[in-house]
């Protein structure tokens, strides 16, 4: 993209940038300057829509979102808003069908380097905000993924959020990782070669 | 009454001429395009090593196999208009598709064959992007912000291989690459960008009642998941969480006005230095942290960052 003629005439000062373009230029420049105006109006309806919304938001919503979606610009921007909330954690038992057991944590704390790890915390860290009719799909596709990696006949789930420790109870001895911190949701057994 | 009417008018003319004037000089004043091609060597870095480590577990988020199926992912965005190659690579050619993937941002990074690298980078980023919706956070959506604002603009006409061929074939002749409307254009929407980035932040933080009574910060560095450095020593000082919370969002609101005022934004850009290496410290996010700072360092002076580029670069070290 070349806004309204990219190479500087010389001297050029901000004076003269508007001073005497020719109407090719003017014209450029009006497109340009209408698509600014209407990129940024879908950016900030974007973020808009997150959150109490008007219908004015909505409406733009609806006009942008293709446009948004397209280019990976439908964001919220609402990091640790509207406040942090606790993390959500899985737990796996991948039964082989010589009968051993795997078992681990989603996030392992031990991966390495640090980006990998916020990857995978970020697998059970969505299921927090993920919509109710995707979750079981979400949940069957995990653990069919589990199944191939350890070679499992079934995998059993378990969902927990961890609570952030109040300061007070830090104050008096609590630990972050306390299991009075932690609350626990079965989410059961899923075979292995189910569809 | 017509006096007044006049008055008004008149004010309304001086107002609609100073608006279009000021327009023109943000965004058509040429700079330098130093900077821009700097912020592509950042961005190109950042996006080498955030694809570098999606090769570590390649097959777990883009295999046949992966945590979300394909189907999965189609169903998810069923609503939605997005695109990835990534539907269209069959499971024996993953690895043929990460190369040449690797292969492309690794040109754009150097600013070679910028124009197309630059375009084939964005398409990457979006489509890697849109195969791993459950691994996604504000790192991907900052880098795809400055990716395409990159791909819009001048990327590899300073600080790149295109330009030292470009000045190869004029015999080595190496003159100053020339102030450009383009490059300017391009640093702007990344201002602007930024500038709705921390608004949005600041402004969604108001709807929690943590950030109000000063406990969110607590809950952030207290949170064991994120934690890198152990931080509850700050349950003994509790107004200093207060504090920091209040700082946060103040930093974030106030972020897009006081950054145009030229004396403040040196404060402005190190206060989101300060802050953005204490969220890679205490809470392990390195990347998203170096990522914004990428953004910001779009506030920096053209000119004097082309200076010090020449400088370092020159043969005789700016002598």
């Amino acid at each position: 993209m070349n806004p309204a003629g990219s190479e500087a005439p010389p001297q050029h000062s901000p004076q003269s940038a508007g001073a005497g373009p020719n109407l090719r230029v003017r014209l450029l420049r009006w497109c340009i300057n209408l698509w600014v105006v209407l990129h940024f109006s879908a950016i900030l309806a974007a973020a808009g829509i997150i959150g109490p919304t008007p219908g004015y938001v909505v409406a733009a919503w609806d006009l942008f979102h293709p446009y948004l979606d397209a280019l990976f610009l439908n964001h919220g921007y609402a990091f640790f808003a509207p406040e942090p909330s606790p993390s959500m954690l899985m737990d796996f038992a991948a039964t082989r069908p010589d009968g051993s057991l795997v078992q681990g944590r989603i996030p392992d704390p031990r991966v390495r380097p640090g980006l990998l790890y916020q990857r995978t915390l970020l697998l059970t860290e969505h299921i927090g905000v993920l919509p109710d009719e995707f979750r079981e799909d979400w949940y069957r596709s995990y653990a069919r993924h589990l199944c191939r990696k350890y070679g499992a006949s079934k995998v059993h789930l378990t969902l927990l959020t961890h609570f952030p420790m109040p300061m007070e109870m830090v104050r008096n001895g609590g630990k972050l990782d306390s299991p009075r911190s932690y609350r626990k949701l079965d989410l059961g057994e899923y075979a292995c070669d189910e569809p | 009454m017509r006096r007044a009417l006049g008055q008004v008018s008149r004010y309304l003319a001086n107002l609609a001429r100073a608006s279009a004037r000021g327009w023109n000089s943000f965004w058509y004043t040429p700079v330098d395009p130093s900077l821009l091609g700097l912020i592509r060597i950042l961005t190109g870095v950042m996006l080498l090593y955030n694809h570098a480590i999606w090769g570590m577990v390649l097959k777990d988020f883009f295999g046949p196999d992966s945590w979300l199926s394909q189907d999965l992912v189609a169903q998810l965005f069923r609503s939605q208009y997005v695109y990835s190659f990534w539907q269209l690579v069959p499971a024996r050619w993953v690895w043929l598709a990460y190369a040449l993937s690797m292969t492309i941002l690794f040109w754009f990074t150097i600013g070679l064959w910028t124009r197309i690298s630059s375009i084939l980078s964005l398409a990457i980023v979006i489509s890697f992007a849109h195969r791993v919706p459950e691994a996604l956070f504000g790192l991907d959506k900052v880098i795809g912000m400055l990716t395409l604002y990159l791909a819009i603009g001048p990327s590899g006409r300073a600080v790149s291989v295109d330009s030292w061929l470009a000045s190869r074939r004029r015999a080595g002749d190496r003159q100053p690459t020339p102030p450009s409307v383009a490059a300017n254009f391009t640093l702007r929407l990344i201002n602007i960008h930024m500038c709705i980035i921390y608004l949005v932040a600041g402004l969604s933080k108001l709807q929690g009642t943590a950030w109000w009574n000063g406990q969110a910060m607590w809950m952030v560095l207290g949170n064991l998941e994120y934690q890198s450095i152990d931080m509850t020593w700050l349950a003994w000082h509790p107004w200093l969480i207060e504090l920091l919370s209040h700082f946060t969002l103040f930093w974030e609101l106030s972020f897009c006005v006081l950054i145009w005022v030229p004396i403040l934004r040196p404060l402005v850009l190190f206060e989101s230095l300060v802050l953005h290496l204490a969220i890679g410290a205490c809470m392990g996010l390195w990347t998203f942290s170096l990522v914004m700072l990428i953004g910001c360092a779009s506030f920096l002076p053209p000119d004097g960052v082309a200076r010090l580029i020449t400088r370092l670069t020159s043969p005789r070290g700016g002598a």
